[in-house]
């Protein structure tokens, strides 16, 4: 249908040419002329008002402007929702446009709004201006962009997701007294709300601190590692050396902690250290890092 | 105005009611706040395994619950996405809402989502693919749909139909309840000039189960349904209008951006209940309407919870 004296557009033909004017970064005046509104009605800028009436007091163009511009504005306030310290970091301005971009590689395709951004941490990676160069000779700024975006995004898959709530999960205390020897027999379940991160940036403190309204500035690169985990219904953090991250890693149900230990790099082996080991472990429990023991 | 309303359609009147969000999820477990009942988003509940899957069902043991969706796109040049339709049920099967309701909208097409509410070219043959698709719903979901008349701020040079009637014509075919949101009425009359009242008055009294209210933004060349305020007086004016013309029904006030504390949120639906059932005029102020902001406001919207409301 391109006759533009024909008012007899189809509703789906005009859905699809809407869609294209409203969702086009460029706005309305760019939007009708796109590939995409052009397929379906063949009308410019000055042929809007051949599909969609003005009014009292505005045209067609201004009145379809009224979607054009909540459309963005609305995905980016949930992107705002959903990552704070990544705005923190980047500020307004070039936050919104890493989130435009994203949009137009990616347009929201579910109904539901939290699956909205759920690639924008691959985006990220993918994007980033050296992305061709070989990994050692990359910046670290990006680096500590994607942790941040791959953090931001678990927090809320995390938040959402299935978690320990109405389980009866084990007590660090029931283990304290175990025999070394069936403590070592133990298969850990991990709670399927677990994530376990290793980072290029101390991405968790840095959210911390936005989210105490601290003001933080960049930081510096700084190896980190964190399992994100759910207790009563809210998300936390637990801090991880190497060697608890290589364990903890090692805990994945399938093994033994006598296993996990063997199988963890970078592991104290002697029998001093079983003390610690245990209490990594309970804490761990305590935390609901874990779902059951086997 | 005296009496309990009867049930419309076999759907119950709950009374008066508030939209639950997110900064008043602990409020409302701890307060119990003697709300008649309470309507939620259906997509913000209805993947969680999280929290506010627990407060839902935590809500519903003690209060009425109205399951309120915005991505049913039942007006979408689209296939109806059964995978949203079935988890909408589980949803519904779970918390056994009053009833399930969503919009007279397109929310996208060629398999996006907008996330907005867009409206529908009033045509026959528009009008014919909603109510075959109303049938199909109904049929999936095993009860009844509501749904709302949306505000507007584009009428296509195609339309052959007042929103009224298609509306009307739609609840009739499709033999679906309405929700006659008020304040939409409202916003999209002075959008696009026509008689609000006359609106109401073609609406089939009949099939309105539930009104929503709200507060909108007014930008001096168009009106936004922002969900950002109270009540203005034109629209407590029309909704006695309308409460009186079809004989009572549900009450909701919808608040969605800048959101206040509970207590002011139950304060406006109680306005609600002080107009539905007093005989007296709603007092209306001149300067009740000006303009608050530029043409910038954005189309109401539920966005995610702040990553803030979800850490320990």
């Amino acid at each position: 249908m391109s006759g533009s004296s024909d008012r007899e557009f189809e509703f789906d033909r005009l859905q699809r040419w809407m869609q294209a004017v409203i969702t086009h970064p460029g706005g309305v005046s760019h939007g009708v002329h796109s590939p995409a509104a052009q397929r379906e009605v063949a009308v410019d800028a000055h042929g809007i008002e051949m599909v969609v009436a003005p009014s009292a007091t505005l045209t067609g163009a201004e009145r379809l402007a009224i979607y054009s511009r909540s459309y963005y504005a609305r995905l980016i306030e949930c992107f705002r929702a959903t990552f704070p310290a990544l705005l923190h970091a980047l500020g307004d301005d070039l936050f919104s446009r890493f989130a435009v971009a994203f949009l137009q590689a990616h347009p929201p395709n579910s109904y539901t709004l939290s699956e909205l951004s759920a690639a924008f941490p691959e985006h990220l990676a993918a994007t980033r201006p050296d992305a061709a160069a070989p990994t050692d000779a990359r910046e670290s700024w990006p680096d500590f962009l994607v942790d941040l975006a791959t953090l931001e995004r678990a927090v809320r898959e995390v938040y959402d997701g299935p978690g320990l709530e109405g389980d009866t999960a084990p007590t660090g205390a029931s283990l304290d007294a175990m025999p070394w020897p069936a403590f070592a027999a133990l298969r850990l379940v991990p709670s399927p709300a677990l994530r376990l991160f290793r980072f290029r940036y101390a991405v968790h403190e840095y959210l911390t601190a936005v989210l105490a309204d601290t003001a933080p500035e960049l930081p510096e690169p700084h190896v980190s590692f964190v399992a994100v985990v759910r207790r009563r219904f809210r998300v936390q953090f637990v801090s991880l050396t190497r060697e608890q991250f290589g364990l903890a890693e090692a805990l994945d149900g399938s093994r033994t902690v006598a296993d996990a230990i063997a199988a963890a790099p970078d592991m104290p082996d002697a029998p001093a250290d079983r003390d610690a080991v245990r209490a990594w472990v309970t804490s761990w429990i305590d935390a609901g890092v874990f779902q059951s023991t086997r | 105005m005296a009496g309990t309303p009867a049930p419309r359609l076999g759907l119950p009147h709950h009374g008066f009611g508030v939209g639950l969000r997110s900064p008043h999820f602990e409020y409302v477990l701890r307060e119990q706040p003697p709300v008649d009942w309470f309507e939620v988003i259906s997509e913000n509940f209805m993947d969680s395994q999280g929290r506010p899957r627990h407060i839902l069902r935590a809500v519903a043991e003690r209060y009425p619950v109205v399951l309120h969706g915005v991505s049913l796109s039942i007006g979408s040049s689209d296939p109806i996405d059964m995978t949203y339709l079935a988890r909408l049920r589980r949803l519904a099967d779970e918390v056994n809402p009053a009833w399930v309701s969503d919009h007279v909208c397109w929310t996208g097409v060629l398999g996006r989502n907008t996330h907005d509410l867009l409206p529908m070219p009033l045509t026959e043959a528009s009008l014919r693919h909603v109510v075959e698709r109303i049938g199909i719903v109904q049929d999936v979901l095993g009860r009844r749909l509501v749904l709302e008349n949306p505000s507007s701020y584009v009428q296509f040079a195609a339309d052959t139909l007042s929103e009224a009637d298609f509306i009307a014509a739609m609840a009739d075919e499709a033999d679906c309840g309405l929700l006659l949101d008020v304040n939409n009425v409202y916003v999209s009359s002075f959008n696009h000039g026509f008689d609000p009242t006359a609106y109401i008055d073609r609406i089939p009294a009949d099939r309105v189960v539930q009104f929503h209210l709200a507060g909108h933004t007014h930008c001096g060349t168009h009106i936004i349904d922002t969900h950002d305020g109270e009540v203005i007086g034109r629209v407590w004016a029309l909704y006695k209008h309308a409460y009186q013309r079809v004989g009572g029904a549900a009450t909701l006030v919808e608040w969605d951006s800048k959101i206040p504390p509970f207590p002011i949120l139950h304060a406006e639906v109680l306005k609600a209940k002080a107009f539905a059932e007093s005989d007296a005029p709603v007092p209306l102020q001149p300067d009740e309407d000006l303009v608050r902001v530029d043409a910038g406001s954005v189309v109401g919207a539920h966005p995610p919870d702040p990553v803030v409301a979800l850490l320990s």
